[in-house]
């Protein structure tokens, strides 16, 4: 039987496999902490410590101003993006995507894997 | 409370050998110590009234307080510096916190104790200065410790980051 962290890899795979508009992606605790990393480069400590701060905050403004539930980030690099998932506030699901992604695509594929991480962790 | 305070309490007491050199000269400092005590204590709050906003922190309930502080004075000198001596001083950080009392009151305050302190037990010898001015130490690092904590637990609240979280982030800076 595939252990959690293999499943976790396969979801992340298969979201890799999606689309070309994805660079790189993680799954990250809400201490920041790295529990799979497929982002590439050396990045990845400073990586899940500021995106699980970024969660943090953004699920605490989404009580703040009463919009509802919190459920993803969305933040345009002028060379490319970064995307952002709670994942039931267990975890999240990072995303990086090139510039000028087609993020139609690239969100139908991301909250597919979400749900699926979210019944994994 | 978390742990934070409690471990740095526990490594300052072996980083300088607290229970052996000065925790068992403590006691024996206490009859000197509480012959002054009347007049440290009037100094303290003398010295908290030339300042505007510690006189009106304290106004009203000066000597109730002057007979809590006599009480905390006694304890330093017990020879009691575990679990229960740490927690009644953290509670003692926790009361100041909750009166909005700034930190910046508690370090001048204890500068002060220390300067009568060793004004006071001169004559007693160096180890006698030295450990009367350890345990004020560990007891302002327990006081000003709750504040710590209480600033982490309030940007935790705020920013919704758990305290694991912003110990991580800290690292990068
Ligand atoms: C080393 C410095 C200090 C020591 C050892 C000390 C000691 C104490 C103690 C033992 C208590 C009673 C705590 C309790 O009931 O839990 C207390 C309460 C209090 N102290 Fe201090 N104190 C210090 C500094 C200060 C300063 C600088 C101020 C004011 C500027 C201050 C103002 C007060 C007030 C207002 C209370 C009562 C708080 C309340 O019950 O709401 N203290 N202090």
């Amino acid at each position: 039987m595939a252990t959690k962290q293999e499943k976790i890899n396969a979801i992340l795979n298969d979201l890799k496999m999606a689309t070309a508009d994805i660079q790189g992606l993680g799954v990250i605790s809400p201490d920041g902490m790295m529990i799979a990393d497929q982002l590439g480069g050396n990045q990845g400590d400073a990586t899940a410590a500021m995106g699980a701060a970024l969660g943090s905050l953004a699920k605490r403004v989404t009580t703040t101003l009463k919009v509802g539930e919190f459920q993803e980030v969305n933040i345009r690099g002028s060379n490319a993006g970064i995307l952002l998932f709670d994942i039931e506030g267990r975890a999240a699901l990072i995303l990086t995507v090139s510039k000028g992604a087609n993020l139609g695509l690239v969100f139908l594929e991301a909250r597919q894997a979400q749900e699926q991480l979210a019944q994994t962790i | 409370m978390t742990n934070i305070t409690k471990e740095n309490f526990d490594k300052a007491k072996n980083f300088y050998n607290f229970d052996t050199l000065y925790a068992p000269v403590l006691p024996g400092l206490k009859a000197t110590v509480m012959k002054h005590q009347d007049a440290i204590t009037d100094a303290f709050y003398k010295e908290l009234a030339n300042d505007e906003i510690a006189a009106k922190i304290v106004a009203g309930r000066v000597d109730q307080l002057k007979a809590t502080h006599k009480v905390w004075m006694e304890e330093l000198f017990n020879g009691e510096y575990g679990e229960a001596y740490f927690n009644r001083r953290y509670k003692i950080g926790e009361t100041h916190v909750k009166a909005k009392i700034a930190p910046y009151f508690v370090e001048v305050i204890t500068s002060s104790l220390r300067r009568s302190f060793a004004q006071i037990l001169v004559a007693e010898g160096a180890v006698a200065v030295q450990a009367a001015l350890a345990i004020l130490d560990l007891d302002a690092m327990i006081i000003i410790g709750a504040y710590h904590e209480d600033r982490m637990h309030r940007m935790s609240d705020v920013t919704g980051m758990n305290l694991n979280l912003l110990e991580t982030l800290m690292s990068f800076g």
